[in-house]
């Protein structure tokens, strides 16, 4: 996929209440309250939600301390939510914040409608 | 740059005319950053008027006896990318420090000592300063250092002066990218501290002779000599500022220095640190020299996301062929972490990005302009950002920067041979 520079994640519906949430190759934008209003209401619409993170070779830590927050918040409302195709950087930088356990990680966005 | 120096004015001096930091003025002149239009009309209009903001009551200078041209102790635009800050009493002083630039990228670093102090012995000072500015203008190769000392005394004894000195020529070294030689001696003058790191070491920066004029066996102390990679920083003070500072005892003064030149405060304004309302007994002088030459020196806004991934890939670039892809990835994590704790720390301002390739390792360095408030703590903590930077750097240093701001720097080593041929 295909990002501007200034897009930390582009958003599409693969299926009716899915969702999926393609990170850039770098995550390191500043956090703004458009994204937080757009994905926290993209949580509370769908049934599932996947984060695409197969193209992310950095991502700033704010970012994933939010994901598991939108986590915990899907988890609280009933919902499915993911991390897919974690690069081992992203996957070690989770590890460092103390998120290794509690994200939940997968393969590829597929498994994540089975979670 | 030379509009402002034909005003005799400093970086510091015409921020603080047009209200704005000294850190634009200086990304201004090193061509580093275009301020906004109305910001330059401002600049130049301060600069051909001569006006601007009123200088502060406190920092009206006292009327001197008689005035003399102000001489810059370290010229700017010299030879070699070394910066200078100097700092010294207001008060009339006969000791000077001055740092002159000499031919084939060479810089000649002086700190004389006259004997007795303040008014009385200025026209001794300022005739010293004038020899050694005469001696070395001339000249088409460095000099000799011992020659210098030398022709040196030789004045001394001629005009009856009494002094104590330190002579330094720093030159940069054909052996490594930004190593430089440094050769110096000391007469009477405690030698200064040469601290190098982080991680930081003070080598012996001269041997102490006799005070001049020296004649004869006297005179021939052997001057140090090392070749030094960045960072260094050469710390000169008079014996009168460490006398103060230790409260009587020299020794005292130099830890004070050593500790504030090794500690996060050492890039701010050295009156910051020195500037006192004790009545003066001995004159006060102080010089810090260090390297400031980077292999890339960036400034742009943080929030300038295209700049910020560019900057990124320039940097793997630079070092993914030796480190390999996962060690990259963690590198450029750390720098991610740095950017980060600018955007937080510094607002959406400018961020500066330097790099260097040492033979050990490499160096960025980030620096953002917000309210520093980086605590230890904060440093330290574990599942933080610096904890990322510390997994992906083998060395975190964090210091304030010299107006404001924080100043992130990574060390990042290079894979030793062994462990390259294992691989």
């Amino acid at each position: 996929m295909e990002f501007k520079e200034d897009e930390p994640y582009i958003v599409t519906h693969p299926a009716a209440g899915r969702a999926v949430v393609h990170f850039a190759p770098i995550c390191d934008h500043a956090r703004t309250r458009q994204h937080e209003t757009e994905l926290t209401g993209l949580v509370e619409i769908s049934q599932a939600v996947a984060c695409d993170l197969s193209q992310t070779t950095q991502i700033a830590s704010d970012w994933l301390r939010w994901l598991a927050r939108l986590q915990a918040k899907a988890r609280d409302t009933g919902k499915i939510f993911g991390l897919a195709g974690m690069k081992e950087n992203v996957l070690a930088t989770a590890d460092v914040l103390g998120l290794g356990e509690k994200l939940n990680k997968v393969a590829t966005v597929a498994d994540v409608w089975k979670l | 740059m030379l509009a402002r120096r034909r005003r005799g004015w400093t970086q510091k001096e015409l921020a603080r005319r047009v209200g704005r930091s000294q850190t634009i003025i200086s990304h201004f002149e090193a061509g580093r950053m275009k301020p906004a239009p109305s910001v330059l009309r401002e600049i130049e209009s301060v600069l051909a008027e001569g006006g601007g903001l009123p200088v502060r009551e406190a920092e009206r200078a006292v009327s001197p006896v008689f005035s003399l041209p102000d001489l810059p102790a370290v010229p700017e635009g010299g030879s070699l990318p070394v910066r200078g800050d100097s700092w010294q009493r207001p008060e009339q002083s006969g000791d000077f420090m001055l740092c002159l630039p000499l031919p084939r990228e060479t810089i000649l670093v002086a700190a004389v000592d006259v004997a007795g102090h303040g008014t009385a012995v200025l026209p001794s000072a300022l005739y010293l300063q004038g020899w050694l500015r005469g001696w070395t203008g001339g000249l088409t190769t460095p000099p000799r250092l011992q020659s210098l000392v030398e022709e040196f005394c030789r004045e001394l004894s001629r005009v009856k002066i009494d002094a104590g000195g330190y002579f330094a020529l720093i030159s940069r070294s054909r052996g490594a990218a930004h190593a430089v030689s440094y050769e110096a001696v000391a007469y009477g003058f405690r030698p200064p501290l040469l601290i190098l790191g982080p991680p930081f070491r003070t080598p012996k920066s001269a041997d102490l002779g006799p005070p001049l004029p020296a004649t004869g066996a006297d005179l021939s102390i052997s001057p140090v000599r090392l070749d030094r990679l960045p960072p260094w920083r050469l710390v000169l003070a008079s014996d009168g500022l460490l006398s103060r500072l230790g409260e009587g005892q020299e020794e005292r003064g130099l830890r004070f220095l050593q500790q504030w030149q090794t500690g996060p405060a050492r890039d701010e304004f050295p009156e910051r640190h020195l500037a006192t309302g004790v009545p003066l007994t001995d004159d006060e002088s102080f010089l810090l020299l260090q390297w400031t030459g980077w292999d890339m020196d960036q400034a742009f806004a943080i929030a300038d996301d295209a700049e910020r991934h560019r900057l990124l890939r320039t940097l793997g670039q630079k070092v993914e062929d030796a480190l390999g892809p996962r060690r990259t990835a963690a590198f450029l994590q750390a720098v991610v972490e740095a950017m980060s704790n600018a955007r937080r720390h510094g607002g959406e301002g400018i961020v500066t990005v330097r790099f260097r390739e040492e033979p050990e390792c490499w160096r960025v360095e980030v620096e953002d302009e917000g309210p520093d408030n980086v605590g230890e703590k904060q440093i330290e903590r574990s599942e933080s950002g610096f904890a990322l930077m510390r997994r992906g750097a083998q060395a975190v240093d964090v210091r304030k920067g010299r107006e404001r701001g924080t100043v992130v720097s990574l060390i990042l080593e290079k894979p030793l041979p062994e462990v390259e041929s294992r691989a």
